[in-house]
């Protein structure tokens, strides 16, 4: 019994070491991205429009990113994503666990049209390149708070006390955003005491862990003033909530969406091409409309009322956004959490 | 290997292997990490750095007693409610009904009811809202960010485990025992301190076991709940794992836990033992 | 010296089913009381009531005096040996025995040495640290007992307590219990459905049928004489005759083969009782002795004794002959069942 299911496996793997070799184009990719809406727009923008121009089927792999980067780790043998999404930050650990592969600019036309900004190199050859910024800005109750909010330095006014929501290191924004106002106050790089000290003195309803805690805060009045991210705060503006999101003069810290191409992929061309279709501009208008995603593909058009919402504000532009090094913030990662276990999140 | 043998193994071998895939090998995943640096060497440091840090003591002591309080509170509450279904209820529907409304919450995510409680107890939630118009308080309480906030939620969550366990207990004390009881002269109350209490006494240990386990080790209620201002134990494994990616130190606070949990337990067990079982 | 149990117009109904009417009972002091009665018939339901787990609609119920149809279970001075002894689980032996003592506020020492004395009694000294559940039925039971009279109650109630055990064990005890009743001087009420036991063990037996009390009295007296067609019926073997009242007043049974002359008889439906043991069958007729004519239709060997089914007209009759008796008796053949006038009693109730 056992000799023919040994046979059998032996021949299957055969024919999946030669596949790739002899398969010209794949009926179908594995594209890792996230749930959502998000994994909506991606699928609406990106891969239909993909699938309709090669004849490619593109297959969901949907999770957040740490456990995108999680599944890569495992498959580093023999991978089943071909292209996967990952946040600012999760992308440079992608790069670190080498799971990433090189973008060639031959196989990625599309390139040349991306802001230089979106493109994250190693040394001289391309790992990731972004799809589209979001910030974190200042959001706040059009009802309650009267005065337009226009510093981060607002949320300690005692007018807003027990009111008040910023991220907590649980969230991904959390640790880059005390690094962010650390930056902004021109505390010396690299000693977060005097930050902690005046973060520990903001009179805080909560700090929110996810995404999703900060929306219901602003939605039951828990919360009238305090840090969301665009994509949340327009959500809840959509609505017809009382919420307005502005770009403090300090700007507004920022990540953004980022592909890669997977290591070890048997279909790196069809994966290059997937990537390509995501950098073009209606590909890229398509995110903005929809997750008011800043474009970071050059020139691209998009409504005024789309505009306004996107991460850096009405006027602005990728210039206003605070993207940090994240091996910087990755480096302090461990002792930011620590600090703030240890000086806020204790009675 | 005999033709008929061949079956029963392989029956054998199907729960066993679902065993270790399941919960032997990521315990085994962790243990291993716990005890090893980064670079896969083995190393005591992890344990040194949760154990000589007085913080993580703090936390710790957080935890257990907001653990502790929800199995209390649940007791106190779980009982009675327990006593209420099996004992005064007679009308079946209403019985089937009311143990229905107690199971379907358990059904519905953990998520979605602790957010209904992030709704009722904020400011301007329900609960503060309706202790304003009694005129029991006259600005809005806090209870989000608040240990009570948290046992709240927890309570809430966790009392149906208290009241089955209980219930089942109180529905097997044979009625006899309790005619027995007061022909020998004990009064109602007598009759529930020596026997019925004692024997529905397994019931409720098991029940409070199970809820003191959930509640020190529950994230997303204390998480949503806390407001991000109180840390419990399990917060700190989560960031190790979600915003730390320090697998090796998460590691070890886990083991830490689960350890020191197996022994609370442990010790509740052996006091609340019979003396001859 | 008033009786240690008066029970006076007792009714009880459950959802309108009358379950106990007009129960009237009295218990001297020290006497063994059997309640007899096929299963439904009250018996149970009036311990119950007398234990006070039940509530009955009229009627009262006095111990020793005193009216205690209102009072709860554990304000009435008796106790009860349940019929699966309903010992708790939890306690040691030692423990069941000493909580009635305990609830009764006597002291830990004082209680504990009572329940010694009292398994001691049982025959069950030093088995007082084990658990009910490693014992065995008949030990269990003997707890029970234990537990029941540890405070010396002036009536004590059991409830089919020895329906659990087998036949053997069962005669055993039964002995047993008769001799510590006498030794405490405790009345004993004893609910079974079983007539030998209640024939044994009981100085009266209370005969009851579908919540009404038919006949109180010693068994053998009942046997002798019993009161209704039921109780004629239920202890003992009955041949049970129907009765046809003639116009001039007599009565004739057996389609005219019997006739009584008219007497004093209850009004209504009649039934003729006659003891299978007081009919002589034999080839000849014998003298003073009603002679009828009868074939042998059936002869069955029961070790000391055998029955002996006759046919007489369209009826049938059964007669418990000596072995000896049965020489020159087979199946089919002509014979004479011989009675005595009056050895056949006419009890009410149809046959």
């Amino acid at each position: 019994m056992t000799r023919p299911i040994r046979l059998a496996a032996a021949m299957l793997a055969t024919t999946l070491l030669t596949a790739p070799a002899l398969a010209q184009q794949p009926s179908s990719i594995t594209v890792a991205w996230y749930g959502g809406n998000w994994g909506d727009a991606f699928k609406a923008c990106v891969a239909e429009p993909f699938s309709k121009a090669t004849g490619i089927a593109v297959n969901a792999e949907i999770g957040t990113s740490t456990v995108t980067l999680a599944k890569l780790q495992q498959q580093k043998a023999a991978p089943t994503i071909d292209v996967a999404w990952m946040d600012g930050g999760i992308s440079e650990l992608a790069l670190a666990a080498e799971v990433t592969d090189t973008l060639d600019p031959a196989a990625i036309p599309n390139l040349a049209n991306t802001l230089p900004e979106a493109i994250y190199k190693n040394g001289a050859t391309t790992y990731a390149v972004g799809t589209g910024y979001y910030s974190l800005g200042l959001t706040y109750n059009t009802q309650k708070v009267k005065a337009v909010p226009t510093s981060w330095n607002d949320l300690w006014k005692p007018e807003f006390e027990d009111a008040v929501t910023i991220p907590s290191p649980a969230n991904s924004s959390g640790v880059p955003f005390v690094m962010f106002l650390s930056k902004i106050w021109g505390h010396p790089a690299g000693d977060l005491s005097s930050t902690f000290k005046k973060i520990k003195e903001l009179k805080a309803a909560l700090f929110f862990d996810s995404s999703g805690a900060a929306t219901n805060a602003y939605q039951s009045g828990e919360a009238i003033i305090g840090a969301h991210f665009n994509v949340g705060a327009w959500d809840l503006a959509d609505k017809g909530l009382p919420i307005g999101f502005v770009v403090p003069k300090e700007g507004a810290w920022a990540t953004d969406a980022r592909l890669h191409l997977v290591k070890g992929t048997s279909k790196k061309e069809a994966a290059a091409k997937f990537i390509n279709q995501a950098l073009t501009p209606e590909a890229s208008g398509c995110l903005a409309e929809k997750l008011y995603l800043g474009p970071s593909v050059k020139n691209v058009a998009v409504k005024p009322e789309t505009a306004r919402k996107l991460p850096w504000g009405e006027t602005g532009s990728v210039k206003n956004l605070q993207l940090f090094d994240w091996a910087e913030i990755n480096g302090l990662r461990s002792r930011v959490v620590d600090d703030w276990n240890r000086q806020i999140a204790r009675k | 290997m005999s033709g008929t043998l061949r079956p029963v193994l392989l029956l054998c071998a199907l729960p066993a292997a679902f065993f270790v895939a399941f919960f032997l090998a990521p315990m085994a995943v962790v243990l291993i990490a716990s005890l090893t640096t980064a670079a896969g060497q083995p190393t005591f440091a992890h344990y040194l750095r949760i154990l000589a840090d007085t913080y993580h003591w703090d936390v710790l002591w957080v935890t257990f007693r907001i653990g502790a309080l929800t199995t209390l509170v649940c007791v106190l509450i779980g009982y009675p409610l327990a006593w209420y279904l099996v004992r005064i209820v007679k009308w079946r529907p209403w019985r089937r009904f009311c143990v229905i409304l107690l199971v379907v919450p358990l059904f519905t995510s953990n998520i979605v009811r602790s957010f209904g409680w992030m709704v009722l107890l904020g400011r301007n939630g329900l609960v503060n809202d309706g202790l304003i118009g009694l005129g029991l308080i006259e600005r809005p309480m806090r209870f989000l960010g608040t240990e009570l906030g948290i046992l709240i939620g927890l309570v809430y969550i966790l009392l149906p485990f208290i009241v089955l366990a209980v219930g089942n207990a109180l529905a097997k004390v044979d009625p006899a025992l309790e005619h027995a009881s007061a022909d020998l002269g004990a009064t109602p109350a007598g009759t529930f301190r020596t026997i019925i209490f004692p024997l529905s006494l397994p019931g409720l240990m098991a029940g409070a076991v199970m809820v003191f386990m959930l509640a020190v080790s529950a994230y997303v209620t204390p998480a949503l709940l806390s407001g991000g201002r109180i840390t419990v134990f399990s917060m700190l494994i989560f960031q190790q794992y979600s915003s730390v990616f320090d697998f090796n130190y998460g590691g070890a606070l886990s083991i830490t836990m689960l350890v020191l949990t197996l022994a609370l337990v442990a010790i509740a067990g052996r006091l609340s033992e019979p003396r001859r079982a | 010296m008033s009786p240690i149990l008066a029970i006076d117009g007792l009714s009880k109904h459950f959802g309108g089913q009358p379950a106990l009417t007009a129960i009237e009972l009295s218990v001297e002091q020290g006497e063994f009381i059997a309640l007899l009665g096929p299963s439904g018939c009250g018996k149970t339901t009036l311990l119950r009531c007398i234990a006070g787990f039940l509530t009955p609609e009229a009627g009262t119920i006095r111990l020793a005096g005193e009216d205690v149809t209102r009072l709860p279970p554990y304000r009435r001075p008796l106790n009860t040996v349940f019929q699966n002894y309903a010992l708790f689980p939890h306690m040691s032996v030692a423990e069941n025995v000493a909580y009635g003592p305990r609830r009764q506020g006597v002291a830990k020492d004082e209680a504990t040495k009572r329940a010694a004395e009292a398994l001691e009694l049982v025959g069950l000294a030093g088995f007082g640290e084990r658990l009910p559940a490693q014992l065995s039925g008949g030990q269990q039971q003997r707890v029970a007992l234990a537990r029941a009279i540890v405070n010396r109650p002036q009536l004590l109630l059991l409830d089919e307590p020895l329906s659990a055990l087998d036949l053997k064990l069962r005669k055993k005890v039964q002995s047993e219990l008769k001799q510590i009743q006498h030794r405490l001087g405790i009345a004993f009420l004893f609910v079974t459905h079983d007539q030998e036991e209640a024939m044994t063990m009981a100085d009266r037996i209370v005969l009851m049928n579908r919540g009404r009390i038919e006949q109180i009295g010693r068994g053998q007296d009942i046997y002798a004489r019993p009161a209704t067609r039921f109780a004629a019926d239920f202890i003992g073997d009955a041949n049970l005759l129907a009765v046809n009242r003639r116009s001039d007043g007599s009565f004739s049974l057996l389609d005219g083969a019997i006739t009584l002359p008219a007497a004093d008889a209850p009004q209504g439906e009649l039934t003729g009782v006659l003891r299978p043991e007081d009919i002589l069958v034999t080839a000849e007729p014998v003298a003073e002795r009603l002679a009828l004519p009868v074939i042998v239709s059936d002869v069955v060997h029961v070790g000391s004794h055998a029955s002996v089914a006759l046919t007489v007209g369209g009826s049938t009759l059964t007669a418990r002959l000596a072995p000896s008796a049965l020489a020159g008796l087979s199946v089919g053949q002509a014979a004479f069942a011989n009675i005595r006038l009056s050895d056949l009693r006419l009890v009410p109730g149809d046959a």
